[in-house]
C-alpha cells in the first residue's frame, strides 16, 4: 500500500458468504484502506487479519466494532497499533538480525492418535530460532497432516533442524517429518520457473 | 503458501515412487589438456578434473540434504579423448584411459564418460588408436566408459567403422570373460550423439560446450507408473459408479497424465541443476529427462507399458504405446523447462528393467520387437545381453540395422550390446546393482557369407540431410 499502515486489525466471526465485502464496505465508509489482507476458514470459524491506514479523525477502537459489527452476530474484532505489530507482516524478514531468511517447507504426517506430534515438532523449531510464516495443520481420522512455512537466518541451523525433525520422526511409529527448501514446491507446482531466481 | 495438495503430491512422488536425480553430470572440456608428451597429457587430465570437479560431490551432498531429493549418480563427462588425445598411440589411449579412472576415484565420482571417438565419417588416426585401446581401457578400468559414433543422419553410416566396432565389442568383452564380459556395458555405439548427454555409458561434454557445464538426467519411471494406474482406478471407478460400460480413462486421458507428470519430473531436475551450477560456479546446461529404469521394483518402463494396459511387453501394441510414452515425456519435459536436451525420452535397457528382463524371459519381448520399439522411443538396443560366441557379421548387422533408425528418422539411436563369453542364448547374466541380470537374447545368425556388412565403406547420407 501506498499509504503508511496504521494498524493491524484481526476479526473472527462464524463463517457465511458476504463477510469480506461487509468489511470493505465497512472501511470504504470511514476512508480507511486496507493493505495486506490474509483470510482463512478453521472448523467453520472465519478469521481475517488486515493492515489498515486510518485516516487521522476516525477513531481507530470504533472502526473495530464496526467491522465487528459488519461481519455478524458472534464476531469479535482485535485492534493492534503498527508501532506494536511487528513491521515484517509483509515480508517476514522477521528472522533477528538475518540479512536473507531462508524459506523452507515443514511436513508432517502422524498418527490420529499421536497427540504431542505437533508440540514437538514446533517445539524443534522454536528451539532453533526457526519462525513459522505461514502454518496449515489439520487432525482427521487418518492422522494429522501438517504444512508449515518457515524461516531460517540465511539458511543456517538447517541441517541441526533437519537432524532434530528427523529423531522426531522416528521417535514414533508412523510419523513423517521433513524440512525442505520452499523453491522445489515452487519449481514443482507452479506453471513458471522465475520464482527460483536463478 | 503453496497449496497442501500440491506440496504432499511431491512429496509422495519422492517418498513413495522413487522419484530422483538419477544423475548429476559435470561436463568438463579437456582440450586444454593436450600435450605431445604422453605422461604430461595423463597428467594434466587428473590435475584439471581434481580441480573443477573437487567440491562436486560435497556440493551434490548439500543439494540432497536441503531439498531431499537423492541424486542417484555423480558423474564426469570429459571432452571426446581422440580429440584430446590427437596425435597419441594405443599405448597413451590406455593410459590416458588409467588417468581419467584415477581422478574419478580421486573426486568421488563413480563413472567418468567421454573416452570416445566421433568416425561417422571416416577416422582419424587418434580415433583408431582409440577405438584399439577399447579393450584394455574398458576391462582394466573401473569407472571410464567410452562410445563410438560411427553414424549420423548428415553423414550416413561408416560401415568401416561398425565392422571395427563389431570386432571390438567381442574383443572388450573376452577381455573381461572374468566378469561375464561386464566392460561391453560401458561401451556406446551411437548413430547422433547429442553433445550434451549426461546418461552412461555414453555422457559426453561436446564441442560447442562451455568449459564446465553441469548437466542433469531426471528419471521416475514410477512416478509415472503410479499417476497412470490412479489415473486409470479413479476413471475405472468413476465410470462405474455411473454406470457406464466403457472405461473411464481414454488414451488421450493417459497422455495428458504422463505430460502432466513430466513436467514435475523435469522441474525438480532443473532446480537442482541450478542450484548445483550456481554451487560451482559453472553453467547450467540441460536437462535430461529420460525415464532410465532401474532394476527395483516401481522403477520400470515395463510397468508403464503394463499400467498403459500392454500386459506383455513386447506383445502387439508395445510400439505404440511406447511410441506415446515417448512423445509425452517429451511435450511434458519441453513444457517445464527451455534447457532440455540431452537423450530426453523412455530408455528400455533390458538387463536394467527387470519387467523387461521377464518379458523377454517369457519369449514376449525379442530382439526384433526391441528394435521396432527403439525406433519411437530413445535410445535403442540397450544393455543387450547376447551369446559371447555371436559372430561379427551379425553383430555389425544389429548395430547397421540401430543406426538406420537413427540416421533415417533424424534421432538419437545406440546400441550397447554385451556379449557374454562363454554363455549361449538363454542362459543368464547378472551384473548386480544398477546393471541388472537377464536371460541372454536370441540372437538370429546372419549367414556367415553375408557381404552386406562386410562390403564396408559407407552408407551414403539420406535424401533427409540435404537440407541446405
Amino acid at each position: 500500500m501506498t499509504v503508511e499502515p496504521t494498524h493491524l486489525i484481526s476479526v473472527l466471526t462464524p463463517d457465511h458468504p458476504g463477510i469480506v465485502h461487509a468489511l470493505v464496505k465497512t472501511l470504504d465508509a470511514q476512508g480507511a484502506i486496507a493493505g495486506e489482507v490474509s483470510q482463512t476458514v478453521v472448523a467453520g470459524a472465519f478469521t481475517i487479519a488486515l493492515v489498515v491506514a486510518i485516516p487521522d479523525g476516525v477513531d481507530p477502537a470504533e472502526l473495530a466494532q464496526e467491522l465487528a459489527t459488519a461481519a455478524g452476530a458472534g464476531a469479535s474484532a482485535t485492534l493492534l497499533p503498527m508501532s506494536a505489530a511487528p513491521r515484517a507482516c509483509g515480508g517476514v524478514a522477521s528472522v533477528a538480525g538475518a540479512a536473507r531468511a531462508e524459506r523452507y517447507l515443514l511436513t508432517a504426517i502422524a498418527a490420529d492418535d499421536d497427540e504431542n506430534a505437533l508440540s514437538t515438532i514446533t517445539r524443534a523449531v522454536s528451539d532453533r530460532n526457526g519462525n513459522f510464516v505461514d502454518f496449515a495443520s489439520q487432525r482427521s481420522e487418518h492422522g494429522l497432516r501438517l504444512v508449515a512455512e518457515l524461516e531460517l537466518a540465511n539458511g543456517d541451523g538447517l541441517t541441526d533442524l533437519q537432524d532434530a525433525l528427523s529423531e522426531i520422526a522416528a521417535s514414533v511409529p508412523g510419523r513423517t517429518v521433513r524440512l525442505q527448501h520452499e523453491r522445489l514446491f515452487a519449481a514443482t507446482s507452479e506453471v513458471a520457473f522465475r520464482r527460483l531466481g536463478r | 503458501m503453496i497449496r497442501t495438495d500440491a506440496v504432499f503430491d511431491t512429496l509422495r512422488m519422492l517418498q513413495e515412487e522413487k522419484l530422483d536425480v538419477r544423475t548429476a553430470t559435470l561436463g568438463i572440456d579437456l582440450h586444454d589438456c593436450a600435450s605431445r608428451d604422453a605422461g604430461t597429457l595423463a597428467e594434466r587430465i587428473r590435475t584439471k578434473i581434481a580441480r573443477v570437479a573437487g567440491g562436486f560431490v560435497t556440493a551434490t551432498r548439500k543439494l540432497e540434504r536441503e531439498y531431499g531429493i537423492p541424486i542417484v549418480n555423480r558423474r564426469i563427462a570429459v571432452s571426446p579423448i581422440a580429440q584430446v588425445a590427437a596425435g597419441h598411440d594405443t599405448k597413451a589411449l590406455v593410459a590416458v584411459a588409467r588417468a581419467l579412472d584415477a581422478a574419478a576415484a580421486d573426486v568421488g565420482v563413480d563413472l567418468v564418460g567421454g573416452y570416445g571417438a566421433h568416425v561417422q565419417k571416416a577416422s582419424t588416426r587418434a580415433a583408431e588408436a582409440l577405438i584399439e585401446a577399447l579393450p584394455e581401457a574398458l576391462s582394466t578400468t573401473s569407472r571410464v566408459c567410452g562410445y563410438v559414433q560411427v553414424a549420423s543422419s548428415r553423414t550416413g553410416i561408416n560401415m568401416d567403422a561398425v565392422n571395427r566396432m563389431a570386432q571390438a565389442i567381442l574383443d572388450i568383452a573376452h577381455a573381461d570373460a572374468a566378469n561375464d564380459g561386464f566392460a561391453a556395458a560401458k561401451l556406446v555405439v551411437f548413430a547422433n550423439l547429442p553433445d550434451d548427454n549426461p546418461f552412461m555409458a555414453g555422457a559426453t561434454h561436446g564441442t560447442g560446450e562451455a568449459d564446465a557445464t553441469i548437466n542433469i538426467g531426471v528419471s521416475g519411471p514410477g512416478v509415472v507408473q503410479r499417476a497412470l494406474e490412479r489415473l486409470v482406478q479413479q476413471a475405472d471407478a468413476a465410470a462405474s459408479a455411473s454406470g457406464s460400460a466403457q472405461h473411464g480413462a481414454t488414451l488421450s486421458d493417459i497422455a495428458e497424465e504422463i505430460k502432466l507428470t513430466s513436467f514435475r519430473i523435469t522441474r525438480v531436475g532443473e532446480l537442482m541443476g541450478r542450484e548445483l551450477a550456481a554451487a560451482l560456479g559453472v553453467r547450467f546446461g540441460i536437462i535430461d529427462l529420460s525415464l532410465a529404469p532401474t532394476p527395483a521394483v516401481g522403477d520400470s518402463i515395463g510397468e508403464i507399458l503394463q499400467a498403459m494396459g500392454i500386459l506383455r511387453v513386447g506383445a502387439p501394441g508395445s510400439t505404440a504405446a511406447v511410441a506415446m510414452l515417448n512423445d509425452a515425456v517429451k511435450k511434458g519435459g519441453a513444457f517445464a523447462s527451455s534447457s532440455v536436451g540431452g537423450l530426453s525420452g523412455a530408455f528400455i535397457p533390458v538387463m536394467e528393467d527387470a519387467t523387461l528382463a521377464a518379458a523377454a524371459e517369457a519369449g514376449w519381448l525379442t530382439v526384433d520387437k526391441l528394435e521396432a520399439m527403439t525406433s519411437v522411443c530413445s535410445v535403442g538396443l540397450d544393455m543387450l545381453p547376447v551369446a559371447g560366441d555371436l559372430s561379427p557379421t551379425t553383430l555389425a548387422g544389429l548395430m547397421a540395422d540401430e543406426m538406420a533408425i537413427g540416421m533415417i528418422n533424424g534421432k538419437t539411436t545406440a546400441t550397447r550390446i554385451v556379449p557374454v563369453p562363454g554363455k549361449k542364448a538363454g542362459e543368464h547374466v547378472s551384473y548386480g546393482g544398477l546393471f541388472g541380470a537377464s536371460m541372454i537374447m536370441h540372437v538370429r545368425e546372419s549367414d556367415p557369407n553375408d557381404r552386406f556388412a562386410a562390403f564396408g565403406g559407407r552408407i551414403p547420407a539420406p535424401l533427409n540431410a540435404l537440407k541446405n
